[in-house]
């Protein structure tokens, strides 16, 4: 725990609400969340369908505003971002992976993971020769001329992780990786995450409702009806309670 | 940005075809359609445009265009010469004739009667058998335009020597000549100004046109001016009865108009097929210009990438649209003989269309980009 504690914190969340509006009527799918994510841990939120682990990730990352609370992200209070500041702190310093991987079909594999590098200004060449090295420490080394969807779903889900690293964030957050993925290939792609993706100076945060993948994280935060109902640090490879 | 733009537009071979031959249709049926209108209108004027060497036309003062005749005094012609900046003066007699053919046919042609001495007024000849224009001092002599000789006689390749009869009076055609086709289409005749006034019935006032050129001191504006203030005729330049003409279809008839609708038929059809054909490419990439959004693309690279595809799709297929259009040209004039031409403006305008029709197209699409949540990526149920 204390070691837990010496950690740097990547994201911190103080009394986070969030509300949605529809055919009005008003849900709260968040309520008054503290959180910190440091460094150096994956960390896990889970919990049932609705609870608002989704929600919180799309907070932590940026791409959602909490209508209460205040969101800490490296030291960076969101709230006192605009829209283009919030995308710049998005690409620098977050990295995405997604449920379905979202790889552009039309572009290559290596132009898929240059993707983050072209839209900060990096020349082609740069990009395309950065791209190539990260596929590489995804064992993709040699599928970057190749449509992503010539690729099995571990394959693409590992082209994703490579787009997510390559301009070096430190977080990342993935929302449910493995729930695309049969049980051996989800296996795989979370060890690879955990290997490629952690390190001392970088926090991952996954969202899953698979207990299989319990298993490879630090923490794991378990919520239900938009709280935190309980906190635990875990040790990798051991199996959760 | 750019390369990744291209690439997704051009990946999706399908979608991308269809918007550029949406363009590609729009453009071409823009730059074809005003051509035609831009060849009918200059072929209203081209028997003004096709006499090189008479810089200011005198005529009746109601006459509208170059084929409303008011037969004027033949003093006329020497009024105009006592105006002081006129140089010289010569009388042309245009009208409509009916023409006997060797064969019993009648055709109706259009009879021109040069100045007996000069032959001011005679278009761009250019004799087909080593002929001049001196031949038509020879008896009863006329010459005809290739053009309307073709139409006469199709199977024939050279009708000089042949005869007709225009008012029961012969004429021996002894040359060819090149003649622009004109708005009503019928056959070029020329001849003598004194001859041609036995070829029509006879009229007491005789002279249509006065062909005049200013004296080099004076500018043909102030030269007719000084026509006009002198002898209460109306005098043009050249160039301003080109346009008196072409004005007076455009006004009076409704060529423009009709035109006109298949041109706005062309740019709405031509906007619903590449506007809308661009929307649902945009549509089913929403989910990668999310990702885009949410790894930290702005919307301002974002609109940049769909702007690039626009204009992309914009310019092949305007290139398309104008290369049809000028091929189709090039077949009007040669093969078909249509009324064909495609000024610079009509490229400009087609260009200004396609400027249009992408912006848009692309309107649309950014709308849908600039209100895309890229938290909808996250489609987790927690």
């Amino acid at each position: 725990m204390n070691e837990q504690i010496s950690q740097p914190v990547i994201v911190r969340c103080q009394n986070i609400t969030k509300d949605f509006e529809g055919g009005g009527v008003k849900v709260r799918a968040l309520r008054g969340i503290d959180l910190e994510i440091r460094s150096g841990q994956l960390t896990l939120l889970v919990g049932p369908s609705g609870c608002g682990k989704t929600t919180l990730l799309s907070i932590i990352a940026g791409i959602l505003a909490p209508t209460s609370g205040m969101v800490e992200t490296l030291g960076q209070s969101l709230a006192t971002l605009n829209a283009n500041q919030r995308a710049r702190m998005r690409l620098h310093s977050i990295g995405f992976v997604f449920q379905q991987f979202n790889l552009v079909p039309t572009l290559s594999v290596a132009e898929n993971v240059a993707l983050p590098m072209l839209i900060a200004g990096f020349s082609n060449s740069e990009a395309l020769k950065s791209a190539e090295e990260h596929l590489t420490k995804v064992g993709l080394g040699e599928f970057g001329q190749q449509s992503p969807s010539r690729l099995s779903g571990g394959q693409q889900q590992r082209v994703a992780f490579a787009r997510a690293l390559v301009l070096g964030p430190k977080l990342i957050v993935c929302d449910e990786p493995t729930s695309a993925l049969d049980a051996k290939t989800g296996h795989l792609v979370m060890q690879t995450l955990r290997t490629v993706a952690l390190r001392p100076d970088r926090a991952v945060a996954v969202v899953t409702h698979d207990p299989r993948v319990y298993e490879f994280a630090d923490r794991i935060v378990t919520m239900e009806d938009g709280r935190v109902i309980s906190d635990t640090t875990h040790t990798p490879g051991r199996p959760s309670e | 940005m750019r390369m990744i733009a291209i690439k997704m537009l051009t990946g999706s071979t399908g979608r991308f075809l269809a918007i550029v031959m949406g363009v590609t249709f729009a453009s071409l049926l823009i730059a074809q359609q005003a051509s035609i209108f831009c060849g009918l209108m200059r072929q209203t004027s081209n028997q003004v445009r096709d006499i090189h060497d008479a810089p200011i036309w005198v005529m009746d003062p109601s006459v509208q265009f170059i084929d409303d005749v008011k037969p004027m005094s033949s003093t006329m012609v020497q009024r105009v010469r006592g105006v002081s900046s006129v140089a010289w003066a010569v009388p042309l007699s245009k009208g409509i004739v009916r023409a006997k053919l060797p064969d019993g046919r009648y055709q109706q042609a259009i009879l021109l009667g040069l100045d007996d001495a000069s032959y001011v007024g005679a278009p761009d000849v250019r004799s087909l058998d080593g002929a001049t224009l001196d031949s038509l001092g020879e008896p009863d002599s006329v010459w005809i335009d290739q053009r309307g000789a073709k139409q006469i006689w199709p199977n024939i390749d050279n009708p000089v020597g042949m005869e007709i009869s225009m008012n029961e009076r012969r004429a021996k055609i002894v040359g060819l000549f090149n003649a622009s086709q004109t708005f009503q289409t019928f056959p070029v005749v020329l001849t003598r100004y004194s001859r041609a006034l036995n070829f029509q019935p006879h009229e007491r006032k005789t002279v249509t046109f006065i062909l005049a050129a200013n004296r080099q001191e004076t500018d043909p504006e102030q030269c007719c001016l000084d026509i006009q203030e002198a002898t209460g005729l109306l005098a043009k330049t050249s160039d301003q009865f080109q346009w008196m003409t072409i004005n007076y279809y455009m006004t009076r008839t409704g060529i423009p108009i009709n035109f006109g609708i298949t041109v706005v038929l062309g740019f709405v059809v031509g906007l619903a097929i590449s506007g809308q054909t661009f929307y649902l490419f945009t549509v089913e990439n929403l989910r990668y210009y999310a990702t885009f959004k949410a790894i930290g693309a702005t919307d301002g690279q974002v609109a940049k990438m769909v702007v690039r595809q626009a204009i992309v799709v914009g310019l092949i297929g305007l290139a398309l649209g104008l290369g049809l259009a000028t091929a189709f040209g090039i077949f009007a004039n040669t093969t078909a003989k249509l009324a064909y031409f495609m000024p610079w403006q009509v490229v400009a305008v087609t260009c200004l269309a396609v400027i249009l029709m992408i912006l848009l197209a692309s309107l649309l699409s950014l709308r849908k980009l600039f209100t895309l949540d890229p938290a909808d990526l996250f489609r987790g149920a927690g």
